[in-house]
């Protein structure tokens, strides 16, 4: 894994001659001033970005996922009743439950990092395209006895027939059977999503407690991954959710520009809205959330918010690069709330209204993809990462 | 911005220069090592199918069509459509259509009409796999094959797929991951380039598990779906991914190193031979002294190969890293064999002997990395495209610089589209 830009190199690795060189580029180092005329910003390096990453995201937004699971789960227990099937009332609290469950995961994910990748959780939770027959030969299996499926029992169930996309399709789809089999099954899946936001928000919290201060070699990894994986978030925004069903509306000639057509983000909820917001905010935030004004002192152990791309950039002098990023997700801001339509009474509502126009989710991804270019071509090699979701190396 | 003005190797451009030298004509592209005639600047004859990113058009807009050296030295552009996402592999049709396929991991797989007549046919991916790269149509036209990866499992697959709609048939799975490209031999069987290395999808491209590495060339037989044969080298850090075949069947492999410690990278093989005699072996770099020669201003070859071709018996591949296109023939007269051997495993009850050629003075050009061959076998002619610039090489090593249009970054393969005049 390439190593970040770092002027805070390794002690142990110093030769006396090198020192010099080292104390010289500190006195002219960006650590001290920006060199633009702009305000001078602090300099962080990976341990800084490392902390505040797990401290200001994967720790919070792995607890409100699991919090949200939780009570998904909670939801679904006291919908199905002791053996019943939903009713209506129930349905919709179930729903509501479900929407919240799925944002809450979506901008865990929107950079995943640390616990979220090394549990390969999106695979188990959130697998696309869902497979309805899978989930019917599920129920059938799974969902006749008097208790709900335990996870052992999921652990022989393929991801197209489990996690969120599947209980979207249970709650949401009109072909879904209704019937008391399927809603033992639904609470099974449910409690398998609901365990493993748990153990997501443990390990996330664990992550966050590491001294990453004494960590550089693994700081500057997990530095490394954040980068990648933001990238990697962009795409899944730029491409999979709203480039690619444009692209293949374009190209087929389906009926595509139907909200409830699996090529679109979420299927059959079409809460496509509430998918795209919760990922971009995420994504937004880590580019250019505020940077922690700590003066030039010695830096605390952990930030005391979120380290931002932006101030990364900044804090190594890179003033245009940071203005040019800035500029790009602004647009890119922009652009994504013309995809957002105006809060109806519940999330739901407002979340199932029709799609946006071709040319506005076009413009939102073409914002995106000058942002992923920028970061391309300016950011991550200015960083010094080498970038695994790049268009730039081979094949 | 150079001309139409063909040089002998070794001309002076800059802080570069053209190594091709003699080595073209002494080692003959042709197949007896005979010079072509050295008749000069026809230019305009040959139609490359490639793909493409096109920054003039914007961040992240990709096409794919045909490019053509017009009488300028240019290579232009004749006939292009834009496509969704970076494309990689191209195929030539025989009604004169591409097949272009989406980078791994790849959405879609497409039809298209470079002139623009006939209506693209699009597929996309059901999400259960991802296309890697590259698609082939059988010999007898009836079958199509793509390599794929199942997103469940990770494991590799070939997709056979209906020529017409381009629809998936069934799945053969290869018996490992990540299979690249792949190629159809003599006998009408499939040859894949099992890469071996564990993508994720929420990782992108990001290799996991280097140390389980399991790279292969396999043959499959194509009545039966079945894995008939399976080659490795003993280096599991090497990535089998592309693959040219010669008229006599032999198979030459680009390959890219895995190696943690930069300094194996530096010095992995990036070809490897297969032939029915001798099985799979690699082919190291030159040693030290022709080494020297060939690392020149070009940098690290850094064990990337990125494209193969096949020029004669033997085998051109592009490293971009390096900015070299190195070419490696297969000696004709045994005795003539200095320093190319290998390690590799032999088929079983075949001989050990080892493939024997030699390194020829490489090419240099920036990044370079798309190869074809034109012409016929005996006066054959190598096409490289790199950076802003693309090279013809005649067979008697003549060397045509052509410019390539500004913003205009190639992907990593191309085809011969056809020829419009003579050579």
């Amino acid at each position: 894994m390439p190593m970040p830009d770092r002027a805070l190199m390794s002690a142990r690795a110093m030769t006396p001659s090198s020192f010099l060189v080292l104390l010289a580029l500190l006195l002219v180092s960006p650590t001290v001033t920006a060199q633009s005329s702009t305000v001078a910003a602090p300099y962080y390096g990976p341990e800084a970005f490392a902390a505040a990453a797990t401290a200001h995201f994967g720790a919070p937004l792995s607890a409100r996922f699991d919090r949200a699971a939780s009570a998904l789960a909670a939801r679904m227990t006291s919908a199905c009743g002791r053996g019943g099937s939903l009713d209506a009332a129930g349905r919709g609290a179930a729903r509501d439950a479900w929407l919240s469950a799925a944002n809450a995961w979506e901008a865990l994910d929107a950079v995943a990092q640390g616990p979220t990748l090394t549990r390969r959780s999106a695979r188990s939770i959130d697998f696309r395209p869902v497979r309805p027959r899978l989930i019917v030969a599920a129920i059938k299996t799974h969902g006749q006895g008097a208790m709900p499926p335990t996870m052992a029992d999921l652990e022989r169930v393929g991801s197209p027939a489990k996690g969120l996309p599947a209980l979207e399709w249970l709650l949401w789809d009109t072909a879904a059977p209704g019937d008391a089999a399927s809603c033992r099954y639904a609470v099974g899946v449910a409690g398998q999503v609901a365990a493993e936001a748990s153990a997501l928000a443990r390990e996330h919290a664990a992550d966050a407690a590491r001294p990453w201060a004494d960590e550089g070699e693994a700081a500057a990894a997990r530095s490394a991954e954040i980068v990648n994986q933001w990238l990697g978030g962009l795409e899944a925004l730029r491409w999979r959710q709203l480039g690619k069903p444009l692209a293949i509306r374009e190209t087929t000639e389906a009926a595509a520009s139907d909200p409830h057509k699996d090529i679109w983000p979420r299927p059959p909820s079409a809460t496509h809205r509430d998918a795209w917001r919760a990922r971009w905010d995420v994504l937004r935030s880590l580019a250019v959330g505020p940077a922690p004004t700590n003066g030039f002192g010695r830096q605390p152990a952990v930030p005391p918010a979120v380290v931002s791309l932006e101030a990364l950039l900044r804090g190594r002098g890179l003033a245009d690069a940071a203005d040019g990023w800035a500029s790009r997700t602004a647009t890119a801001e922009r652009a994504m709330a013309a995809l957002m339509v105006p809060a109806g009474p519940t999330a739901a509502t407002a979340a199932t209204a029709a799609l946006p126009s071709p040319a506005v989710m076009q413009a939102a991804v073409d914002a995106l993809g000058a942002l992923r270019a920028f970061m391309q071509d300016q950011l991550a090699p200015a960083l010094k990462i080498a970038l695994g979701f790049s268009d730039a190396d081979g094949d | 911005m150079p001309t139409a003005t063909e040089q002998p190797g070794r001309v002076a451009r800059g802080r570069r220069h053209w190594l091709v030298g003699g080595a073209l004509a002494v080692a003959g592209l042709g197949a007896a090592g005979r010079l072509a005639a050295s008749s000069t600047s026809s230019t305009s004859s040959v139609r490359l199918a490639a793909t493409w990113e096109d920054r003039h058009a914007g961040p992240g807009r990709f096409a794919a069509g045909l490019l053509q050296a017009d009488a300028s030295g240019a290579l232009v552009v004749r006939g292009a459509l834009a496509v969704p996402g970076r494309a990689h592999g191209v195929w030539v049709e025989a009604d004169g259509r591409l097949l272009v396929v989406a980078r791994r991991p790849g959405d879609w797989l497409a039809r298209l009409d470079p002139a623009g007549r006939r209506t693209p046919v699009w597929q996309w991916s059901d999400g259960e796999t991802v296309f890697n790269g590259h698609v082939l149509t059988a010999r007898d036209g009836r079958t199509l094959y793509t390599t794929e990866t199942d997103r469940q499992t990770g494991q590799g697959l070939i997709g056979v797929r209906d020529p017409a709609s381009l629809a998936l048939v069934e799945h053969w799975p290869v018996g490992g991951l990540d299979p690249h490209e792949l190629c159809e031999g003599p006998d009408g069987s499939l040859w894949v380039a099992v890469g071996g290395i564990e993508l994720r999808p929420e990782t992108g491209r990001a290799r996991h598990r280097l140390d389980a590495m399991a790279s292969s060339l396999a043959r499959i037989d194509t009545a039966t779906g079945q894995v008939t044969g399976r080659w490795t080298l003993p280096d599991s850090r090497l990535s089998l991914r592309h693959l040219a075949i010669t008229p006599r069947g032999r198979i030459g492999i680009a390959m890219q190193a895995e190696h943690d410690d930069p300094a194996q990278r530096a010095k992995a093989p990036v070809l490897a031979v297969w032939d029915p005699d001798r099985g799979l072996q690699a082919v190291p770099l030159p040693d030290a002294g022709p080494r020297a020669a060939i690392d020149g201003e070009g940098g690290l070859i850094d064990g990337y190969g990125g494209s193969i071709a096949a020029v004669g018996e033997g085998f051109v591949v592009s490293c971009p890293r390096a900015g070299l296109a190195l070419h490696w023939r297969l000696n004709d007269n045994a005795h003539e064999v200095a320093q190319d051997v290998v390690h590799g495993s032999a088929p079983e009850g075949a001989s050990a002997r080892a493939v024997t050629g030699s390194w020829l003075p490489p090419l240099a050009l920036d990044q370079v990395c798309p190869l074809a061959v034109s012409g016929p076998p005996a006066h054959p002619v190598l096409w490289a495209g790199g950076i802003g610039e693309a090279c013809r090489v005649r067979a008697d090593a003549r060397v045509l610089r052509l410019s390539v249009v500004d913003g205009m970054r190639l992907d990593n393969h191309w085809a011969i589209h056809g020829v419009t005049g003579s050579h």
